[in-house]
């Protein structure tokens, strides 16, 4: 359990450092790929433990709170729900891991980007409408889908995310 | 009975979590600039790491931008390739001396031409989302970095800090939905407050009155007031005008003066009062 702990906080850590420092320093755009959105993905889908899952996607949207412009508490919000969605869909479609993340990665980061817009209208700032919906409903899914797809491929050969229970691919 | 039991307590941890996550939510809508002891020590425990890598990797890639590059040259010619390299290196050595030194003249002019206490500091990550709009800082509440204080760079206004750290600092940009700053029009002295948008890559000029001279390519630039950033540091360029019939003031488009995904060095304007409590976020 520890072992498993250890990993995860590693791995988050990890991925943390490559989307704040390490993407910045290559990618001068105003688009970069999300990796912790991947990874809140694969946390919701790499087995069946629906607590410790659930609660490794908050945590790191709690994390991320702390390093972004966004209100305290977004991220968490936003990756539970992400986390929840991927669950019903993980236990309706019998898909591959591949495509399973792929298609979830475009889903969260649609939903993201919808619950961001939802606190924007709350809070009466929609200025700049065009260029957000743009942005966060066209640019940045097709950038984490394919970085994603890059991702699961990789993971759906070294068997890092596992089937549902009684299901095979083969 | 038992599923009973399972499924409740799936529940309880949903509406758990839920709770948690909608009450950090509303009971942080950042109405004023909170810097918590948690946000704090988060920042202070990541902040090295990142400084680290980020030096890291600079080092790395100035190494295979310098050397590697060079490697795949024929054996015969090894004494030219060594001498090549000697060249190479020391060129690339002499010329990226040769922009640092006119970047640090420009900052130093910069410098000099404002008034207030400058510190300088270097950028070392973004944002965690490609949604937001922030950076992170090696400077913090041991160099005299305060929450609020503004942040410029030469070309121009960047932002202001948002929480602070011992030695680190995390600064949210001008063109974010949540920051403002007090202009004017450099040529005709027309007032108007600069808003960031949820877009992210620009801001708009609102409560500029419609007889007010402003046209398309127009300088803005910082007026003072507020006491965040010093008067005249440029903000951006007029880039299109909207005037509509239903309201009293005209507004502008503005396009940022600085590249804010290629910043390196910034400055933070040390004397610069702490907003009021009210600012909205």
């Amino acid at each position: 359990m520890i072992k498993r702990i250890t990993l995860s906080v590693i791995f988050i850590f990890f991925f943390f450092i490559i989307q704040l420092t390490i993407f910045p320093l290559f990618i001068s755009s105003y688009l970069r790929p999300d990796f912790i959105m991947i990874i809140a993905v694969y946390f919701a889908i790499r087995n069946n433990k629906f607590f410790l899952n659930g609660f490794n996607c908050f945590s790191l949207g709690l994390v991320q709170d702390f390093f972004s412009s966004f209100p305290l508490g977004f991220f968490a919000l936003s990756k539970f729900i992400i986390f929840l969605i991927a669950r019903s869909i993980k236990s309706r479609f019998l898909f591959s891991p591949l495509i399973l993340g792929t298609t979830l990665v475009i889903i969260a980061t649609l939903v993201e980007g919808g619950i961001s817009l939802a606190l924007f209208s709350l809070k009466n700032k929609t200025d700049g409408l065009i260029f957000f919906l743009e942005k966060a409903f066209i640019y940045q899914p097709l950038i984490n889908g394919s970085i994603a797809f890059l991702f699961f491929f990789s993971i759906h050969y070294l068997n890092l995310v596992k089937p549902l229970k009684g299901f095979s691919y083969h | 009975m038992k599923g009973f039991y399972k499924r409740l307590q799936i529940y309880l941890f949903i509406i758990l979590l839920f709770s948690i996550s909608l009450f950090l939510l509303l009971s942080n809508d950042r109405t004023k600039l909170d810097n918590n002891p948690f946000s704090s020590a988060i920042l202070e425990l990541a902040a090295p790491v990142q400084n680290l890598t980020a030096k890291t990797f600079n080092f790395f890639r100035s190494i295979v931008d310098n050397y590697l590059l060079l490697i795949n040259i024929r054996k015969e010619n090894l004494l030219l390739k060594k001498r090549l390299k000697e060249l190479t290196y020391e060129n690339q050595r002499l010329k990226e001396m040769k922009y640092t030194n006119i970047r640090l003249k420009k900052m130093l002019d910069f410098k000099q031409s404002i008034s207030f206490p400058l510190l300088p500091a270097n950028v070392i990550g973004m944002d965690s989302s490609p949604l937001g709009n922030s950076i992170f800082i090696n400077k913090g509440t041991a160099q005299g970095v305060k929450v609020g204080m503004g942040v410029v760079a030469p070309e121009g206004v960047v932002g202001y800090v948002i929480r602070t750290s011992r030695n680190f600092s995390s600064v949210i940009f001008l063109t974010d939905r949540s920051s403002g700053v007090n202009g004017l029009v450099q040529r005709s002295r027309a007032k108007g407050v600069v808003k960031g948008t949820i877009a992210g890559n620009y801001c708009e000029v609102k409560y500029l009155l419609k007889e007010v001279d402003v046209r398309k390519g127009d300088l803005m630039v910082t007026s003072g007031i507020g006491g965040k950033f010093p008067k005249g540091v440029v903000i951006g360029r007029v880039d299109k005008i909207e005037n509509r019939p239903d309201t009293l003031f005209k507004m502008a488009l503005l396009t940022p003066a600085v590249d804010f995904y290629k910043l390196e060095e910034v400055f933070v304007v040390l004397s610069s009062m702490r907003p009021d409590n009210n600012t909205k976020r």
